[in-house]
Formats: C-alpha cells, structure tokens, sequence
C-alpha cells in the first residue's frame, strides 16, 4: 500500500480491505462536501436580493467553530476579524468550494478497482485523489481534535479502542497521501 | 449665486488630482496580503506542494513559506489588490489550507 511512479504513470496496488475502507471514508466525506441542506449561502444571497426561484425563507447560518467544527475547517472564514466580509466572501466562494472537494471525492471513488487492485493514475486523478485524501485527513483530524502530540497519544491507547482505530485510520491516510506526495515530487 | 470662475474649477480639479495621488499611493503602501496559518493536520510535504502547484513558487521558496508557517504559526503567502488575494485566499482553501486575507499592517 504505497503510491509509486512507474513508466505508465503513478499508480498504487490496494487490497479488497483498503479499498472498502477508502470506499466507506471518501464516501463519508463526499456526503460532507455535498450541498448545503436548505438554500445554499449562493441562493440565500439571490433570495434576499429578490430574485425568484431559488431557495426558502429558512437560511443557511455560518459554520459556529463549536457546533460544527468539520464544516469551519474544509469552508474556513476568508477574513479573520471580520465577520461581514466573511459572509460575503463564504456566499460567493463556498458553493464553488463544495463543488471542487465534491468532484474530488468522486473522482477517487470512481476510480477504486472493485474488489482491490491496481491502478495507474494520470494527471488529474492524481490531483483528485491527493484533494479527497487531504479532506478526508481534514475532516477526520478535525472531529478527532489532533494536535501536535497525537502520535504519542496512541502509544498510550489499548488497539481496540474505537478512537484508537480512528486513530489509525487517520495516520493511514496519511500515509498514503505522503506517499502519493513523494511520487508527485519524484517526477 | 456664486460664480465659478475658472480659479475655482483649477482648485477643484487640484483637490480631485491629489486625492486620486493619495488613493494610488496608499494601495501601493498597504497592499492585500494572504496569510497562511498553522494547523495540525496538512502535512508539511504538501503544503509545500500546494504552494509549488498554485503559486509556481520554486521548490525552495515553498519549503522555506512552509517552514515559517510551521515554527511561527503563519506567513504572508501573496501581496496585491483584494481581488486578488481572495482569489488566492478561494484557491488555497479549495487544497485545504487555512488562510486568511487582510490589509497589510
């Protein structure tokens, strides 16, 4: 399990279990990145403009940091001290945002060999699959709050506890996001 | 009624032609600048990636980008109109890094 460069191109050989596990986290993810429940901030922006046509009454707040933190770190606000300007930013770029991590996401899972396999990956989809990689780190990191001593926290956990294997699962992505890095770099 | 003698309308077109200076001289003062900050999750091969690939940085201005941005929690990334940085600021959240843009202080 190890992206590397070949003459055909960068490609990586999965087993049937990396592959359902990818299928069930990129898909996770995808559903993450998805549209908004209710008018996107897009919409509610045209609907509040008068425009017809799009959207109910019911808005989409911004991402409370507390509440729903996934959402913050993959849409973060454009301006740090300035919570207007980042409204208006979020309207005009997080539809557009949603759209490019969604694209990713399926761009990957398009491109899993059912039942494990190999595949080589051309430009494109080494840029999906790096893009979906790093937001399904970003979103699992996020929920499970890692920091700078995670790594050690491990080492102080029994292998069977379910964050552990969060855990894991998160340090394994990373692996082979480092990985498909190193071959980007090798070109 | 006042009359406007041509004294007036020079001191007038004075007063616009200086204040256009002032606008022009403090966009280029005070530029808009994009700040990356840190955070615990990208891994540091690829935001030096990310800055190679959006930016067109060379491998050594990316790394060193990143290194600021790893030891001292942020880094001035790109410098021009605010129209340009939240293209910039848009492009760097879609790879999934936490920036942010602002006037320059």
């Amino acid at each position: 399990m190890a992206f590397k460069r070949t003459r055909a191109g960068i490609g990586i050989t999965l087993d049937p279990v990396e592959v359902a596990v990818l299928t069930q986290v990129i898909g996770e993810m995808f559903e993450l990145v998805g549209p908004l429940d209710g008018p996107s901030p897009g919409e509610k922006w045209a609907h509040d403009l008068g425009l017809r046509g799009v959207g109910e009454d019911s808005g989409v707040p911004e991402p409370d940091p507390e509440t729903d933190p996934i959402r913050a770190r993959l849409f973060p606000d454009g301006y740090r001290d300035d919570k207007a300007a980042s409204s208006d930013f979020r309207r005009f770029t997080e539809d557009e945002l949603r759209a490019g991590k969604a694209a990713n996401a399926d761009g990957l899972l398009s491109s899993l060999p059912d039942g494990g396999g190999t595949i080589v990956l051309d430009e494109d989809g080494c840029a999906e699959w790096l893009g979906a990689l790093n937001d399904a780190r970003l979103a699992l990191g996020t929920a499970l709050e890692v920091d700078e001593n995670t790594n050690y926290e491990l080492a102080t956990l029994e292998a069977t506890e379910p964050r552990a294997r969060r855990l894991l699962l998160y340090l394994w992505l990373g692996e082979l996001q480092d990985s498909l890095l190193e071959a980007l770099m090798d070109g | 009624m006042p009359t406007v003698t041509p004294d007036t309308v020079e001191r007038v077109r004075e007063d616009l032609q200086r204040d256009l200076e002032d606008e022009e001289s403090a966009a280029t003062d005070r530029p808009w600048v994009t700040i990356v900050w840190d955070d615990p999750i990208n891994l540091m091969s690829y935001v030096t990636y990310v800055f190679q690939q959006l930016f067109g940085f060379p491998k050594s201005k990316a790394e060193k980008l990143m290194l600021d941005v790893h030891r001292t929690g942020k880094a001035v990334v790109t410098a021009g109109t605010r129209e340009e940085m939240e293209r910039d600021v848009t492009r760097l959240h879609g790879a999934g890094l936490w920036a942010t843009l602002q006037h320059d202080t």
